[in-house]
């Protein structure tokens, strides 16, 4: 900022602009869904409470129709399109009319294949880019055509066999555009049999071929045995789509084209996670390709209300991003606010889920994170069940969950796979890591320096043998250590394989005795820095834990400046920062502060059966997660005491 | 000024810290200098008179229904009286923040830090009230709810492992320096539960009146007890002469705990709770400040008002000469005439409303 600028906005002052924060408030419609008399009323009616009106499903025209530019419902009819490859960019073009994305005049195909020709080449730069490929055929050897799409994203297999091979095939019709009589002539003139069932209709056939409708529509109806194809009428959805791995079929004479789904690029295969390892659970982490990962959730959520909504993101790059909810859970308006955070994007690229989450989430300058990603499938389903949105990037092996709170930071999917003792357990076992990663580095301090009346006697003389020969004050002391031990921890990831994780441990084991040993830190300190990097590991977000690295440093500092006194005030700043967050309009520190009703499962885990509810802070359309009793066989055996 | 929303648990907590904040500090030993050995249960009667001075408040904000109490003396006073009377009532506040952080800055010094200036330790203490206090209210009351989870905590936790210290005969004579003496000082220090006031000045962040009226008396039941288990234990473990020379009542009781090599000088573990508890309440009165005065010159935006605000607090906490000065100049002075600012002026706004017959619609 220029300096001048920044001298005059200290001393003058500027009214705040109004700033609408999203809040997840109690919803009317959520609480009516949620109210059984509400219920009641609505089905004496003959009405299902959870699907209020029935849509009328739109034809393929009237959909198209809907979505030009002109039209006033075309987001709002927009219905959440289901994942089904070809309509996915189209469908969010239609949500991005409007937004300062899409402002481009649309191209519309014209019925010239030589123009249209003319502009593929020119937009996509062929032949200069040699990645596009332009296959020029006749359709039924009778219309002229061409296909595009670029090489490595499109499976060479179902084009050649089941688009070229069908395309370029030469067909005999009993009716134009009738399905029922297509034949081709091989199989026609092959068998006696077939000739002499429909002799007279083939004789008609054979003198009547010059009439065939060669439309797309007819194409797409009766000779592509793709199973996802789709009608666009401009360019520029088109160069999308191609973009994106499909393949446009331009035929002459019509001013649509057929899109039709043959993504095959490499990618690699579902493996194991490996940052969220678990002993007992799936051991399925996603991969790269969203069409894996959306199947990867859809594998363990069998339900039709599991909504997978795609928007592309970024005016170059168009990369594409899934929003996953749960229909009949999640509450409409976190939906609605993903969606427009998402719309209003304006960026030439967002690689990857880390760039969208810091575009979309709320504070961007708190130190703590508001969105959990997570490499697990089981837990993203695990969190769509509870009313939370997921959103998976093309290109990225993680699904960003929203709204989250502070807690949740501390679950592991395993939490729930264990029983409720051992998940309670080891739950306190990460907090109480979390307490020393970030703490005890700065506790240690402010003991030596301001409150050795704490320490024992004996402690205390051994503390001060051990640092006789230490020539720095303990603040340099510790730094270094901590300094060192994240440049040992940083560089064992970037080293690749076995080498870095032996760098990494040889590392710290060589540096610390040797610091020790040229009497440069205190034994103390190595065991002191050890259990604080044991305890960061043991966090089990990594955003989180990196938040928690880093304030370790400021709560060194704060020990050092004013032991116990400066954590204090600290913890109370911070804390502070904490309280006044929200993530996706849900408060931070949900439910202990404010106190919302929720399950047995903040911190404490209670069994399974006990958690009937889903978080009331979500707001869910569906707030019951289970009956009541949940586990009726104990009831019908005597009542079960424990509910 | 827009406020944010907070519900019963949190306003309770809030002025829960608020008012145990000051059993931190040289309350306790004025306490037993005035009164002897019946300092304990005068505190019971000061929360008797302060529940009623509530109820009276409550009463004056149930003829205006949805209004902070800034707004109700406007309405029941007109402009100018309104104007003045919101004015003192913000004023008081920020005088009562900065003798707290004045009071917790030498009784620092006292036990922690000899050689630190008072200006660093009042700079920490200033820097994150602001910080704080430009976090807005919603944060507060929020922070006000976890932190309130320790200070109890670490309340029982003295009380409990000082119980080997207790001496009953350190209660006796129990009446002290006399009945009279006692009620009359009970009466006159109610101002100390007088900062239950914050929940009318926030009114409007509560759903209703009725809730304001429940989470007032919740809060000064809570707070009365605490201070008395406090005061309590203060007497059983020194004796009165003992009690009267003691700067902080609970820095001693858990400097004396001591479970053998391990459990023992574990003063500084309680310094957590009593420093985040002292800015909670510090922040709670500054804030409250910025409101009414923000209300009373009707500006919107308060933030700069805060940082200004702030400014004025870290000046004032410093002008004191020693601890003396802050004990028996400040803080005496204001247990006594407190009554004033946080009881006795909403019942003349109330009385004036009867008569001017402005308001009325009783819901709670």
């Amino acid at each position: 900022m220029d300096i001048k600028k920044l001298l005059k906005s200290l001393v003058t002052y500027t009214e705040p602009k109004p700033y609408h924060q999203f809040e997840l408030l109690e919803d009317e419609e959520c609480e009516k869904k949620n109210d059984p008399t509400t219920k009641k009323e609505a089905e004496a009616q003959g009405a299902s409470p959870d699907n209020p009106e029935p849509k009328k499903p739109l034809s393929f025209e009237e959909w198209n129709r809907k979505r030009q530019p002109g039209s006033k419902q075309s987001s709002a009819d927009a219905e959440p399109a289901s994942d089904s490859g070809p309509s996915d960019n189209n469908d969010s073009g239609s949500d991005k009319s409007g937004s300062s994305q899409d402002s481009r005049q649309k191209h519309p195909i014209s019925r010239d294949l030589r123009e249209n020709l003319a502009t593929i080449r020119r937009e996509l730069n062929s032949p200069t880019n040699q990645d596009v490929i332009i296959r020029e055929f006749k359709v039924m050897q009778k219309r002229d055509a061409f296909l595009v799409l670029i090489d490595g994203m499109a499976d060479n297999e179902t084009i050649n066999n089941f688009i070229l091979r069908q395309l370029m095939a030469n067909w005999q019709f009993g009716q134009c555009g009738n399905a029922a009589g297509v034949k081709k002539r091989d199989e026609s003139e092959s068998g006696q049999d077939g000739q002499e069932k429909g002799g007279a209709q083939t004789g008609q056939n054979k003198t009547d071929t010059s009439s065939v409708d060669c439309s797309v529509d007819f194409i797409a109806a009766n000779l592509l045995s793709a199973n996802q194809i789709k009608k666009v009428d401009d360019i520029d959805s088109a160069i999308k789509q191609v973009l994106n791995g499909l393949t446009a079929i331009f035929v002459d004479g019509d001013n649509a084209c057929i899109i039709v789904e043959t993504r095959g690029y490499e990618s690699r295969s579902v493996s194991t996670p490996m940052t969220e390892n678990v002993v007992k659970g799936p051991q399925e982490a996603f991969v790269e390709n969203l069409r894996t990962n959306l199947t990867l959730i859809r594998k363990i959520i069998k339900s039709k209300d599991l909504i997978t909504e795609i928007i592309p993101i970024g005016k170059i790059d168009q990369i594409n991003c899934a929003i996953v909810y749960m229909k009949e859970i999640v509450n409409p308006k976190v939906v609605e606010e993903v969606k427009r955070r998402l719309n209003n994007l304006d960026i030439d690229v967002a690689i990857g889920d880390g760039v969208i989450d810091q575009l979309i989430e709320d504070h961007p300058f708190s130190i703590f994170p508001q969105i959990i990603s997570t490499e697990r499938p089981d837990r993203t389903a695990s969190f769509l069940m509870d009313g939370k949105v997921a959103l998976i990037s093309d290109g990225s092996p993680f699904a960003s969950v929203v709204p989250v709170t502070f807690f949740e930071m501390f679950h592991t999917s395993e939490d729930s796979t264990i029983r409720w003792q051992y998940g309670t357990f080891l739950r306190y076992v990460r907090i109480i890591a979390s307490f020393f990663a970030v703490f005890l580095p700065g506790l240690y301090i402010a003991l030596t320096l301001y409150h050795k009346e704490m320490i024992p006697n004996e402690l205390m003389v051994s503390l001060h043998k051990a640092r006789e020969n230490v020539p720095f004050p303990t603040i340099v002391e510790v730094l270094l250590m901590e300094i060192s031990f994240e440049i040992i921890r940083e560089a064992g990831i970037r080293v690749p394989g076995v080498v870095g994780q032996t760098l990494g441990i040889i590392g710290a084991i060589v540096l610390g005795q040797a610091a020790v040993s040229a009497g440069l830190v205190s034994p103390v300190l190595i065991i002191i820095v050890a259990i604080t990097g044991l305890g960061s590991f043991a966090i089990p977000d990594f955003s989180f834990a990196f938040a928690l690295r880093i304030l370790r440093f400021v709560f060194i500092f704060l020990g050092a400046m004013a032991g116990f006194y400066g954590i204090s005030a600290g913890l109370f700043v911070f804390g502070g920062i904490a309280c006044s967050m929200k993530s996706f309009g849900v408060p931070y520190l949900s439910p202990i502060a404010p106190k919302t009703k929720s399950n047995p499962n903040v911190i404490n885990k209670a069994p399974v059966w006990m958690q009937k509810e889903r978080p009331d802070y979500l707001n869910t359309r569906n707030r019951r997660r289970g009956g009541n009793p949940v586990r009726q066989w104990a009831e019908e055996a005597g009542g079960e005491k424990s509910q | 000024m827009t406020e944010g929303k907070f519900g019963t648990q949190e306003a309770v907590w809030l002025t829960v810290c608020t008012i145990v904040a000051k059993v931190f500090f040289t309350s306790p030993s004025l306490v037993t200098s005035i009164l002897g050995t019946s300092g304990w249960y005068m505190t019971l009667i000061s929360a008797a008179v302060a529940a009623g001075g509530f109820w009276l408040t409550v009463k004056l904000l149930n003829r205006f229904p949805n209004m902070s109490l800034s707004e109700v003396y406007m309405r029941s006073l007109g402009r100018v009286a309104g104007f003045a009377f919101s004015l003192i009532l913000g004023i008081y506040l920020l005088f009562v923040a900065s003798l707290n952080i004045g009071e917790f800055q030498e009784v620092l010094r006292v036990y922690v830090f000899p050689n630190t200036p008072n200006g660093v330790i009042i700079l920490i203490f200033a820097g994150s009230v602001l910080l704080m206090s430009l976090l807005g209210l919603e944060s507060i009351a929020r922070i006000s709810k976890i932190i309130a989870f320790f200070t109890v905590a670490g309340f029982l936790a003295v009380l409990i492992l000082s119980v080997e210290n207790y001496e009953v005969s350190n209660l006796f004579p129990i009446l002290g320096y006399g009945l009279d003496k006692t009620i009359i000082n009970g009466v006159l220090r109610c101002s100390v539960y007088g900062d239950v006031i914050i929940l009318a000045i926030f009114a409007k962040s509560l759903q209703g009146i009725q809730y304001v009226k429940r989470a007032g008396f919740i809060a000064l039941l809570l707070s009365a007890l605490l201070i008395f288990l406090c005061l309590l234990a203060f007497a059983l473990c020194f004796p009165y002469y003992v009690s009267k020379e003691i700067t902080s009542a609970m820095y001693e009781i858990a400097t004396i705990i001591d479970y053998g090599r391990f459990v023992q000088r574990i003063e500084p573990v309680f310094l957590f709770i009593w420093v985040t508890t002292s800015m909670l309440a510090s922040t709670t009165l500054f804030y409250s400040f910025v409101r009414l005065y923000c209300d009373a010159f009707r500006i919107y935006d308060w933030k700069p008002i805060a940082v200004a605000g702030s400014v004025i607090l870290f000046a004032l906490s410093l002008m004191h000469r020693d601890i003396s000065e802050i004990a028996f100049a400040g803080v005496q002075l204001t247990r006594m005439i407190g009554i004033i600012p946080m009881f006795i002026m909403p019942v003349i706004a109330l009385f004036i409303a009867v008569i001017r017959k402005k308001g009325g619609n009783e819901v709670a």
